[in-house]
């Protein structure tokens, strides 16, 4: 310490010396309520401090409770709020304090009333329980049956099936036709109030336009080959939400290019009746109330902020509510069996909870009350008898970097993980190869992670301009990353985001979400004036940096692309539709002329990410899928002068097969990228939260 | 599957059902929830009223203007005026706008200095060079009270819908609706032309403001609106026959209003950035003013 103040300029210890007085004298000087109050806030609110911040508001009521009341009742609430936070039993006597010393101070007691109101209850014991799945379950297909007995999932073929919660057996209801999202494959599921039957969106692409479009089918569950088509066409696409309580219509999104309307089909005729328009925004879940009169949904109300509230629309269309207007995000989860309460999820006290609001004469009563802190993941829906599932995903996704020898066909380092998060993916290199970027989640932040090679420093860029990001990719100046995504408007399109200030700037807006582009991110031609991107329908795309116009190189059923170094080529992989081999192709971006470069054995395919060019141009990267499931696959160096293709001793089986931007090689060549691990999805129910639960009758 | 169950989406008989229920009859390609105030909802009798008091040139001081006179029905409740002309010759400085689909409205009037249409009906009444009157001297002229007025008014042109255009039955899964150059028009409206931009939803309206030039030249602005030239998006509904376009009218025809977009309307230090250089091909200009025009459909007023 003497040594290190030695060597501190005079000068500078002077300044140190003057700023620690000041500190000093500003901590000893009496300061406000207001502010100190300020203070608290900060640490609670900013620093995530929460021992801090109670200890802050402590000292407000002890200081202010006879010269300042409000501001001591004040405080005594924000450090009750912080002591729930933490699940802290004080919590409860610093209401009650509130509610005996404070009676001057109505609006805080009546608060504190309310929270001892929602404390009471007999919420304190519950548990969630972890449902068994299937080895084969992908992700939840939609909410759980009424009776609480089926759970709708898509497998790892993209088969919509369900789970019998009563027996643990599975059963396939509804396979793809041809490739995925070609011929056809099943969406989202929903299955009616008795269990009949289920309404499940179809979608394929159409027209010379190759759009995706979703239909919306029905079949019965006892016959699911007995399929019927009720809605749905080139125009519009629907995904189904629920079912009205007579089986007679489907609760849908209805969405027409990118703008929404959400609705309801005859389930017998298929005529529609488009209720109300949400614009860009999506309607991720909604249900509709015991009494079949309303529907509760939640939306995106603001452009500035990814958070949701809820609303309730009349199923006649005849009056919508407000009824959970937040600054938090609120997410619906379902109506109690009785109609009496409407349950949502909201992170208002720091983590997502779950939340009640009364409900009586199809509108809100009272103010929402806390029912448990302990919410695993999002709504499947609530059953008949009161059960609420839910559908939690962990990540274990990571990007690793291995050192390669193309030459000798081998890894000269093994793999090691870069910056472990368990959520970073999309690796992407910057040009002159010092630095590794990727992006990856902090709570609900999407966030860019610029490692330096050289350091192992990393700086973190918070994005919070979209509700999607993804095809990371640099700038050839390194002043910016190119995206793809929706932003807060959902307005899909490529965008620029300034590396230093994390400004986002539109390149290519709109894009129809039919035209959705792959996750492989961007390709620049050497000159940088030309930017190479793929549609997952297949279309290439230039766009002229300097004239911002925007060309189609061609179409086709390709694969994800990769552009040579010397811009003339676009690798990529192509199936044709009922052909047996998969093959990698070669595509000229001057005149879209398409070179077979090998053809692969049946059964084989190549992986859907972009092929990766070797630095000298002469030959591609490839990971070779040996099995349907992607649980076997091979790396591959395929010469483009035609001579055989060389197997690389890497063990690709440890790149993730279902990530988006799973491989980079760095621009040496020597040091590949990759995103590893999995995303795995999880079922919990959560029983007798409801006090009262009751099945309505029908 | 039926032929009609895939081409026709719209159940005419639940359609017809809702619109007995609602008072007003909903066209084709409307959103089924017409929103309307708890404290005013739609009647046919208050729809009726209204109706008299939108033609009922007693609003105005010397009696000689009713909200009619510069929103004719023929014209899609628009003048074809490039602004208002009110009691005496006097002119206004914005157009007056067409009034079609007002109900599903979140802003009114140019500037959307108004949430409400209750509100938005009682303030040409008022305004010097449009009716010159108060809202207490029309009362007592009509004998109605100033939420009678305001609320029937209201009402009223809630009730103003248009919809089952060619559009609209296109969508609704007529395909010969629109034609093969239409149906390009769209494809630019919907892409390239980056109108969807603001112009979105069954209203093709964001029902915001933005700074699009118009109000700027040479560098000097002519008209703040909401701030800094800002002004909302007007409904593209009806648009063949609500010309001259633009707050201020400035615009004249369909197609010069795409010349001033392809071009990227007049820089300025506060223009939206949705409005850049667009490059449309004589083509795709072409297709986008046919596509345009197929927006145009059947207008139903006081509920019928």
């Amino acid at each position: 310490m003497t040594r290190m103040q030695s060597k501190v300029p005079r000068a500078l210890a002077v300044g140190i010396l003057s700023a620690v007085l000041m500190v000093t004298v500003t901590a000893q000087r009496p300061e406000s309520a207001a502010a100190l109050l300020e203070s608290a806030k900060q640490k609670e609110q900013i620093e995530g401090d929460l021992p801090g911040a109670i200890k802050l508001y402590q000292a407000i009521v002890e200081r202010f409770e006879k010269s300042d009341r409000a501001a001591a009742a004040t405080a005594l609430l924000r450090m009750a709020e912080a002591y729930e936070k933490q699940g802290n039993v004080q919590a409860r006597k610093a209401y009650e304090r509130l509610v005996n010393e404070f009676v001057d101070q109505a609006a805080a007691v009546a608060t504190a009333r309310s929270r001892l109101a929602g404390a009471a209850r007999p919420y304190q014991a519950l548990q969630n329980k972890r449902v068994e799945l299937p080895g084969s379950w992908q992700y939840s297909a939609g909410p759980v049956s009424a009776d609480g007995r089926y759970l709708p999932f898509a497998d790892d073929s993209y088969n919509l099936a369900i789970r019998d919660l009563g027996n643990g057996t599975d059963r396939v209801l509804i396979r793809p036709l041809g490739t995925v999202g070609s011929r056809g494959s099943p969406g989202s599921m929903v299955i009616s109030r008795d269990g009949a039957q289920f309404a499940f969106s179809w979608c394929h692409q159409v027209g010379k336009e190759m759009s995706r479009v979703c239909e919306l089918r029905v079949a019965s569950l006892r016959a699911p080959g007995e399929v019927r088509k009720l809605s749905g066409d080139a125009e519009t696409s629907f995904k189904p939400l629920d079912w009205s309580r007579d089986g007679s219509e489907v609760a849908v999104e209805m969405r027409q290019s990118n703008a929404r309307r959400i609705g309801f089909v005859n389930a017998r005729t298929g005529s529609v009746r488009p209720l109300k328009s949400v614009e860009w925004r999506d309607i991720a879940r909604a249900f509709i109330s015991p009494d079949g009169l309303d529907l509760a949904f939640e939306l995106q109300p603001a452009e500035t902020s990814r958070a949701r509230d809820i609303f309730v629309l009349s199923v006649d269309g005849s009056r919508e509510l407000h009824v959970v207007d937040h600054v938090s995000n609120d997410l619906l989860v379902g109506w109690s069996p009785d109609g009496q309460q409407l349950l949502f999820a909201s992170d208002r006290r720091g983590v997502m909870a779950l939340w009640a609001l009364p409900w009586a004469n199809r509108k809100p009563r009272g103010e929402p009350q806390l029912v448990t802190s302990d919410l695993k993941g999002e709504s499947l829906g609530i059953s008949r008898s009161g059960a609420l599932f839910t559908q939690a995903w962990t990540s274990s996704r990571d990007v690793e970097v291995a050192a390669i020898d193309l030459a000798a066909g081998r890894q000269t380092v093994p793999p090691s993980k870069v910056v472990p998060t368990g959520t970073s993916m999309n690796p992407a290199w910057s040009p002159d190869g010092s630095s590794l970027a990727y992006t990856t989640t902090r709570g609900d932040s999407q966030v860019i992670g610029i490692r330096s090679m050289a350091t192992g420093t990393v700086r973190e860029l918070t994005v919070s301009a979209f509700t999607s990001m993804q095809g990371l990719t640099w700038a050839p100046d390194a002043q910016a990353f190119f995206v793809s995504g929706a932003d807060l408007r959902g307005r899909y399109g490529v965008y620029s985001i300034d590396v230093q200030s994390g400004a986002v700037a539109p390149i290519v807006t709109p894009i129809d979400r039919n035209d959705q582009l792959s996750y492989e991110g961007f390709f620049w031609s050497p000159d940088a004036r030309l930017l190479y991107y793929h549609s997952q329908n297949g279309k290439i795309h230039e766009h002229n940096r300097g004239s911002g116009t925007s060309r189609e190189v061609t179409r086709g059923p390709f694969g994800p692309i990769s552009l040579s170094p010397d811009g003339r080529w676009i690798a990529t992989s192509r199936r044709d539709e009922g052909a047996t081999h998969a093959s990698v192709v070669l595509v000229s971006t001057t005149d879209g002329e398409v070179r077979e470069l090998l053809r692969l054995e049946p059964g084989h395919w190549i992986n859907n990410v972009a092929m990766l060019w070797t630095p000298d141009g002469q030959g591609l990267l490839a990971r070779k899928m040996l099995t349907a499931d992607g649980t076997k696959s091979e790396l591959w160096v395929v010469p483009i002068n035609g001579t055989a293709p060389r197997k690389l001793d890497f063990d690709a089986n440890r790149i993730a097969s279902f990530a988006p931007g799973k491989m980079r090689l760095h621009p040496d060549g020597r040091q590949f990228a990759f995103v590893s691990g999995s995303t795995t999805a999880e079922i919990w129910t959560l029983e007798h939260f409801l006090p009262a639960a009751t099945e309505v009758r029908k | 599957v039926t032929f009609r169950n895939r081409c026709a989406f719209y159940d005419e008989d639940v359609w017809s059902q809702l619109a007995v229920a609602a008072a007003v009859v909903i066209p084709l390609g409307l959103d089924l929830y017409l929103p309307a105030p708890e404290e005013n909802p739609l009647t046919a009798e208050k729809i009726a009223l209204g109706r008299q008091l939108f033609f009922d040139p007693r609003l105005s001081r010397d009696g000689s203007v009713s909200c009619a006179t510069c929103h004719l029905p023929g014209r899609a409740f628009s003048d074809g005026r490039a602004v208002a002309t009110g009691i005496g010759g006097r002119v206004g400085r914005r157009n007056a706008p067409a009034l079609v689909n007002r109900g599903y409205g979140r802003a009114f009037f140019w500037d959307a200095r108004m949430t409400s249409l209750e509100e938005q009906v009682l303030k040409p009444i008022e305004d010097p060079n449009e009716m010159d009157f108060t809202v207490a001297e029309a009362s007592d002229r009509l004998a109605l009270s100033a939420d009678a007025i305001s609320r029937a008014l209201a009402s009223y042109v809630r009730s103003i819908l248009s919809g089952n255009s060619p559009f609209d039955r296109f969508i609704d899964g007529d395909r010969a609706a629109l034609s093969e150059e239409e149906q390009r028009g769209l494809a630019v409206f919907r892409g390239k032309g980056n109108c969807t931009a603001c112009h979105v939803g069954p209203n093709f309206t964001d029902e915001r403001t933005h700074n699009t030039g118009i109000a700027w030249a040479t560098g000097t602005l002519t008209d703040a609106g909401a701030g800094r030239g800002a002004f909302k998006t007007p409904t593209l509904r009806e648009i063949s026959r609500t010309a001259p376009y633009m707050h201020d009218g400035s615009v004249a025809t369909i197609e010069a209003a795409i010349d001033v977009y392809d071009r990227g309307s007049t820089p300025n230090p506060g223009l939206d950035p949705e409005i850049r250089p667009l490059r449309l091909t004589p083509d795709e200009k072409r297709a986008l003013a046919a596509f345009l025009q197929t927006l145009s459909g059947e207008v139903r007023e006081g509920g019928r």
